[in-house]
């Protein structure tokens, strides 16, 4: 079986959130490798939508966006649809919209957003665009070593939603509405050899110390001219 | 001279200003938070962390009884406590933070453990903030709400939070009427909510 292929990452973004501001602050940046699935979790209001239709869309340039999936069931009841590669798992009473995108491919590298589904009207967006970016199986074996440990960390965000590796036959409680009880025991093990983490740390380092030796060294070249001046 | 003396004095000044604008980028101070052991809380037996920095809060109310005092804070705080774990059989109180209208904030399950308070598809994923009573027919205290405001940022200084956390109402995400109507509206206008 290619490991690559159940592998479910869910893209919570915690790489996008440390790569700062060069990122438009709006979308969320996910990089993954081919064949494995996307996972974005979109809220939406309880109130409003809990038996609106939502979708999943691709952003295109200058185009209309490409509606992939679209939720079926207004009946405020769990509901999943399928279509290709995508699957949506629209929670009601959880006020939570699960998008799946399997198969990863690299042509599949874009923006994409999830929507309250007007027909007529435009779409109100939920949550944030997810600009994901698939790249080849060779470029994601350096990463091999980092996946278990980003996916123990995003693993807690589907805490209670179908594990890929399992058969997804675990479902909610449909009438769930009372705060949880204790029920799930996650896998937690955050790695401290975590690259993006580490990314973080060296960046954070790394970013004041230069700053800083440079205008001190702006300052010192400013004295030394005025002390040779006045020397001189 | 005293020309060159007076460069010399700009230089350090510069030097001086450029030391202090890197030290305004250090956390912002929080406020302090009643620790579980000031207040009597019984022990936790939660064991599940949460993923930090967590991405949204959920604000409820717990439609009981207020609080004004740190004394009576203090006995509320309990009550929640044995409410959730004792008649619930829950690992211990289910919010991460209780907000007494004393103005001051209750350490429940604190920024790293999972809390038990918008279900189980949120609880991974936020953090539970209450107001000790019912907001239905009246607004908490100033006071309780700077600190539930100040709480927040201290959360993102702290790297608990992310810079761009969301901020949900209770019934924005369960059906419930917490936080109450007149908290939920006043929550709507914090910078950092979203419907």
């Amino acid at each position: 079986m290619g490991t690559a292929q159940l592998r479910g990452l869910l893209c919570v973004l915690i790489v996008s959130e440390l790569q700062g501001a060069a990122e438009s602050s709006d979308s969320e940046k996910c990089v993954l490798a081919e064949g494995e699935t996307l996972k974005v979790q979109c809220p939406f209001n309880i109130q409003k939508h809990a038996y609106s239709r939502k979708a999943w869309q691709r952003l295109r340039d200058g185009e209309e966006p490409l509606t992939l999936a679209v939720t079926e069931s207004t009946s405020g009841n769990h509901s999943r649809v399928q279509t290709g590669k995508v699957t949506l798992e629209d929670f009601p009473l959880e006020a939570m919209l699960l998008v799946r995108m399997a198969n990863l491919q690299v042509e599949d590298s874009g923006v994409y957003q999830c929507v309250i589904y007007h027909p007529l009207k435009d779409p109100e967006i939920l949550f944030h665009p997810v600009h994901l970016v698939v790249v080849k199986e060779k470029q994601a074996k350096g990463r091999q070593v980092q996946v278990p440990s980003i996916r123990a960390i995003l693993r807690l965000d589907l805490l209670n939603t179908p594990d890929p590796e399992k058969k997804p036959t675990q479902n909610l409680p449909p009438t769930t509405t009372k705060a949880s009880s204790p029920q799930h025991t996650p896998k937690f093990n955050i790695s401290t050899s975590n690259p993006t983490v580490n990314l973080q740390n060296v960046s954070s380092i790394v970013v004041p110390v230069v700053c800083g030796l440079l205008s001190k060294s702006l300052v010192f070249t400013v004295l030394l001219a005025v002390t040779q001046k006045s020397f001189g | 001279m005293s020309r060159h003396q007076a460069l010399l004095a700009w230089a350090l000044l510069v030097l001086l200003a450029l030391g202090a604008a890197q030290k305004t980028e250090a956390p912002s101070c929080c406020s302090p938070i009643v620790p579980r052991n000031e207040w009597g809380a019984a022990a936790s037996e939660c064991a599940q962390r949460l993923n930090l920095p967590v991405r949204y809060v959920v604000v409820s109310h717990t439609a009981g009884s207020t609080c004004n005092a740190p004394d009576s804070c203090q006995q509320q705080a309990q009550n929640v406590q044995h409410y959730h774990a004792r008649t619930l059989g829950w690992c211990d109180v289910g919010y991460n933070f209780l907000i007494g209208e004393d103005g001051l904030v209750y350490e429940g399950r604190g920024w790293n453990i999972k809390g038990d308070h918008t279900g189980p598809t949120w609880n991974p994923i936020s953090i539970g903030i209450t107001f000790m009573g019912n907001y239905m027919e009246r607004l908490p205290r100033a006071r309780a709400l700077r600190a539930a405001q100040s709480l927040l940022a201290c959360g993102v200084a702290q790297g608990a939070l992310s810079p761009k956390y969301e901020v949900k109402g209770h019934r924005d995400v369960q059906q419930t009427l917490s936080p109450g109507d007149q908290l939920y509206e006043a929550i709507r206008n914090w910078p950092h909510y979203r419907e």
